[in-house]
């Protein structure tokens, strides 16, 4: 009632107005309506789903509090009607709305509120659902497609079973992975044995063992025997036959020298060159008769010697007698081939006594001993020993000890005592040390060596030794000496050395004339860099200036000079410094000039770049997991979008 | 000046094997190698150059069409099984393992518009064309037994400009005068929805989210709809027509559209006031542009014949494809496999192209794979070095192509020029005047 009665004054009004002034009504009808406000409430009052997103928008649009505010005052102001009525907008637009069709512009902008709160639901869900798989995807280091879930599922994939024509069903019968699994192992196992077996037989046959063969063939016999006097009960005329064969083939095989050991290398030797080559043949046959007569036991000259001797008894005589007899083979040999004194001596000290033998022995040792020293003597004149080490540590003072220690045992024991003591333990080779003086003078040894320890100031040492006792202070100096000793020698041998390195690598680098070649490098590169006049002088022009302008003034007048710069490299030998050398020709051309866009740090990319990749730095291993593929496809199978569903398990 | 240097091959030292591999002393502690790095950066250069050596991308071509062809699709099971239509109305179904055609059918009246093959089952596939009909085709029925009827087909009062099935779903949106979503074998959509008297022209269901459309009208705006909602929720416009749109289907919410400006541009669809990348390189309108189906790279068509293979997040394009006969490219298709890029052209071929042009194709033995690994990964490690760059990023291109790059970056420059002076005038500096491209591209801000 009240509304109808609101309306009617509303109506009211605008007639009253329009009497007023006629002519404004059509005017502010107009205006009304581009003025009207679309009310949000009003728009949304048709969503009755409540959602989150709705709710917000409300809060944003202030429609919440309005409408509560409103029902506060439907409830409130039921008794204040006519007072609220005129003036209450919302009111009035509620009456519109349920009288009269909305105009399109409210729908296209409830429409449009709509959408937004849909987008918003949207954005919302998307985000939640994808952000984190999508980003993880985006910086994965590889990604493998088509996509499976951990259970083996195909996200893809629809879970159906594959309709499977006769023909698949046979292939897959026939590719049935235990059946299959089954055979193999069978078959293995198989193989296994019949490897096995062959191995053993490869190996009997290459038993060289003689004793082994022995049994063997005596085995064999047996059972050849064996199976004759079987033969010999059941059928005689087999038996004789068997006989006939068997001797047949023992004649055979002594008559084919089968039985003779002849070595791999010699039948190889023999199929090579033998069969063809008739000279050849006949070396080897030479060389086989020296062997058998060589292996063919001595008789003759044993038994004499045994005969003449006689004497000497015990039971090692045997044996001692067969290495005398060898010995003296061999001297005699010697003697009838080059007829020397040593082989005279030899032979005359085997028929000797064994003491006289002993004395001819030493003789001859000593002998030999000098000529080597003299040797060993010239070479040390000639030049210094390339093998020599620079220093001996002890060494050679420890050999000459032991020969003393029979002789002077306390008085080396005292030295060594000393020596002990002492904190240079380093000598040196003495230069003026020579073998055949040491060789002819034996007796004179202990003085030498006496001598030898002075020079190496061991003596000095102990002397030292005891004044330092006496007085601490003197403790340093000791030590100085001792090293000016070593550093003047080792300094005359490392400069040695030096100049001979010095050598090799002129020797090496003769022919080229390394400093000349690069001072005529340097010389192009210089010329390539000057910096050039710039010639601007073209035909005729500054030609009409005049009288006194010749050719080479008018140039003159065009060319811009350079001026002359200062090189960096300047004149210090053996250096240049490129001056033409720009960023993107010289070490620019293969090094990059800007951090390139994953990285923000100069130290990463490098890192990555210093991670080695190839086999040569890597196991295969390390290799295939730093070079795995981005993303992996596999040919010919299909590759599904994620699939929502089995993803999220709806 | 010469250096005498010791060098030893290893065939004098090491003993002869069979297959060629020697063993590998291997010492734990080794010294760091001084030439590693050297010997590495050569490897990759060295790599680099046999990649462009062994860059051969065309495989074969299908011809059998009369006419250009207008569309191409794919099935989502089967990677082999691909289905192109022409602008004559013809329908064909080829085997890309045999390079034959399987079907043909005479499809539509007029040019094919759309095909899009049932995302469940895969049993069947829907057309629409220019003659204001809807076909269902069995595809049973239709490659093998020579049937050539549709299994049910819907005369419409407008032309219907494209069709898209819901991801996992036999269901499908066609777009038109409006936007509706069927079910299969209906007379009448299940739902419409009115977006204005503007033509959509392409549309393309969400291959992740199943109730997320997107779609393009011809007055250049781009718009996202959920079927869950009454009324499209958002809408921006942009300022050159978008001509297609590829969802990437492993991103649930990132899509590429190919726009008539020579790019391409990537929204996010959660914020769509402007696209977060643009993908530059052709040098006339992109027709068309389809994702791969690993999400990582996506193949574009170009008016300028050309087609040319973008990475996902990647301004300049990968590598781009030409033949001297190919004709301005419609319709670009990934294979489902990944490995193949498929061309259709409106010289009436359809090209298939290697994904990688340099990949070897077949079966590889282990050491080949390994070989070719550490190749691309050193490759992929030096990429950044100036020398390994150029090689790597070089391409001999058409004259017409090179010319057209060539003026439009004179043309580009020059306009930069332009806006950097005018923005001096208005006492802005370097910094705050720049726009990037891809801010630059849309018309007023996002409207719903």
């Amino acid at each position: 009632m009240s509304d109808d009665s609101d309306i009617d004054d509303v109506a009211h009004q605008t007639l009253l107005q329009s009497i007023h002034a006629p002519g404004t009504v059509k005017k502010n009808r107009l205006r009304k309506a581009a003025k009207t406000k679309i009310d949000a409430s009003s728009l949304l009052s048709h969503i009755t789903v409540s959602r989150p997103s709705t709710n917000k928008a409300r809060q944003t649009l202030g429609i919440d509090d309005l409408e509560s505010s409103e029902k506060s005052t439907e409830k409130n102001g039921k008794k204040r009607k006519s007072t609220a009525e005129a003036s209450d907008g919302i009111a009035s637009k509620k009456k519109l709305k349920s009288k009269t069709l909305i105009p399109l512009k409210d729908v296209e902008a409830r429409k449009e509120i709509e959408g937004k709160i849909a987008f918003t639901d949207l954005k919302k869900e998307v985000t939640q659902n994808w952000t984190e798989l999508v980003q993880s995807n985006r910086i994965s280091d590889q990604l493998i497609f088509p996509l499976t879930k951990p259970d083996g599922i195909m996200w893809g994939d629809e879970k159906k079973e594959p309709v499977l024509t006769e023909k698949e069903m046979e292939v897959m019968k026939a590719t049935d992975i235990k059946m299959a699994k089954e055979r193999l192992s069978q078959m293995q196992r198989m193989r296994a044995i019949v490897g096995i077996q062959e191995a053993k037989n490869r190996y009997m046959n290459k038993i060289k063992s003689k004793g082994y063969h022995r049994i063997l063939k005596r085995e064999k016999r047996k059972q050849l025997l064996k199976e004759f006097d079987d033969l010999v009960t059941r059928d005689p005329s087999a038996a004789h036959e068997k006989l006939a064969e068997m001797d047949l083939q023992r004649i055979m095989e002594r008559g084919s020298l089968k039985h003779r050991g002849q070595n791999q290398k010699f039948k190889q030797m023999l199929e090579k060159h033998a069969s063809r080559n008739p000279e050849v043949k006949k070396l080897l046959d030479e060389h086989l008769r020296m062997g058998r007569e060589l292996k063919a036991k001595v008789v003759s000259a044993a038994d004499q010697s045994d005969d003449e001797e006689g004497v000497a008894a015990g039971s090692s005589q045997d044996k001692k007698r067969s290495i005398h007899d060898l010995l003296k083979d061999a001297a005699q040999e010697a003697e009838k081939e080059s007829k020397k004194n040593i082989g005279a001596a030899l032979l005359d000290s085997f028929l000797d006594d064994s003491e006289a033998q002993k004395v001819t022995l030493a003789q001859m040792r000593a002998k030999k001993r000098q000529e080597a020293a003299a040797l060993r003597s010239i070479s040390a004149n000639t030049g210094p020993p390339q093998d020599e080490p620079l220093f001996d540590v002890d060494e050679t003072w420890q050999k000459e000890e032991k020969k003393q220690k029979k002789q002077k045992k306390k008085e080396i024991k005292t030295k060594e005592m000393n020596r002990k003591g002492t904190i240079g333990k380093i000598s040196f080779v003495d230069k003026n040390y020579d073998p055949k003086l040491e060789a002819e003078k034996l007796e004179t040894f202990e003085e030498k060596v006496e001598k030898a320890v002075d020079l190496a100031g061991v003596h000095a040492a102990a002397k030292r030794q005891k004044e330092i006792e006496l007085d601490p202070s003197k403790f340093l100096e000791l030590n100085t000496n001792d090293l000016t000793q070593v550093s003047a020698d080792f300094v005359e041998k490392m400069d040695q050395f030096d100049e001979e390195t010095a050598q090799v690598i002129n020797e090496a680098f003769k022919d080229d004339d390394v400093v000349g070649d690069f001072e005529q490098l340097k010389e192009g590169v210089k010329e390539k860099e000057k910096v050039k006049d710039i010639d601007l002088s073209l035909a005729g022009w500054g030609s009409w200036v005049g009288p006194g302008m010749t050719e080479k003034k008018r140039r003159q007048n065009f060319v811009i000079k350079a001026k002359a710069k200062k090189r960096r490299d300047g004149e210090r030998n053996g250096l240049i410094i490129g001056e033409s050398m720009t960023a993107k020709d010289g070490i620019g051309k293969i090094q990059p000039r800007s951090l390139p866009f994953p990285y923000s740090r100069v130290e990463d990319y490098e890192a990555v770049l210093k991670q080695p990749l190839g086999l040569e730095w890597n196991m295969e291993k390390m290799r295939d997991e730093l070079c795995k593929p981005a993303v992996v496809v596999e040919a010919g199978r299909a590759i599904r979008p994620i699939n929502k569903k089995h993803l999220l398990g709806e | 000046m010469k250096i005498k240097v010791i060098s030893r091959n290893p065939n004098t030292y090491q003993r002869e094997t069979t297959d060629q591999r020697n063993k590998i002393v291997r010492n734990f502690n080794t010294p760091a190698d001084p030439f590693r790095a050297q010997v590495e950066y050569t490897r990759a250069l060295n790599a680099t150059k046999l990649e462009r050596v062994f860059a051969k991308p065309f495989v074969a071509s299908l011809d059998g069409h009369v006419d250009g062809v207008q569309v191409l699709a794919k099935h989502p099971n089967r990677p082999s099984q691909i289905y192109s239509g022409a602008r004559d109305g013809t329908v064909k179904v080829w085997n890309l393992a045999s390079r034959e055609c399987q079907a043909t059918i005479e499809a539509h009246r007029g040019l094919v518009n759309d095909i899009s093959v049932d995302n469940n089952t895969g049993d069947n596939f829907v057309t629409v064309g220019q003659d204001s009909h809807l076909k269902y085709w069995k595809i049973s029925s239709v490659v093998d037994g020579q049937q050539k009827v549709p299994a049910h087909s819907t005369p419409l009062d407008g032309i219907i400009y494209g069709v898209s099935h819901l991801s996992f779903s036999s269901d499908f949106v066609t777009c038109g005068e409006d936007i509706s979503v069927w079910k299969p074998f209906r007379e009448t959509p299940l739902r419409s929805y009115n977006l204005g008297t503007d033509t959509i022209h392409t549309c393309r269901a969400n291959p992740v989210e199943e109730n997320v459309i997107v779609g393009a009208r011809s007055d250049r705006s781009i718009f996202v709809l959920d079927t869950r909602q009454d009324v499209p929720v958002k809408k921006v416009t942009m300022k050159m027509r978008p001509n297609k749109i590829s969802w990437n289907p492993m991103e649930a919410y990132s899509f590429t559209v190919a726009s008539e400006d020579f790019s391409l541009y990537t929204f996010d669809m959660r914020y769509m006031e402007h696209p977060t990348q643009s993908h530059q390189g052709f040098t006339s309108a992109v027709l068309d542009v389809d994702y791969s189906p690993t999400g990582q790279e996506f193949v574009a068509a170009g008016y300028d014949r050309s087609i040319r293979l973008f990475k996902a997040r990647d301004m300049t394009s990968r590598d781009v494809y030409y033949t001297k006969r190919m004709a301005s490219v419609l319709s670009v298709l990934w294979s489902a496999d990944a490995k193949f890029v498929l061309s259709g052209s409106n010289e009436m071929n359809i090209r298939v192209w290697k994904a990688n042009a340099a990949e070897k194709l077949g079966p590889l033995t282990k050491r080949e794979k390994q070989a070719f690994a550490y190749n691309e990964k050193l490759r992929d490690t030096y990429k950044n070095h100036p020398e390994v760059r150029r090689i790597a990023k070089h391409r001999n291109v058409p004259r017409h192509i090179f010319t057209a790059a060539k003026e439009h970056k004179l043309i580009k420059d020059a306009r930069a020029r332009r806006d950097l002076r005018r923005a001096k005038a208005a006492g802005l500096d370097e910094e705050d005047s720049y726009l990037p491209q891809t801010q630059k591209v849309m018309v007023g801000d996002a409207e719903m």
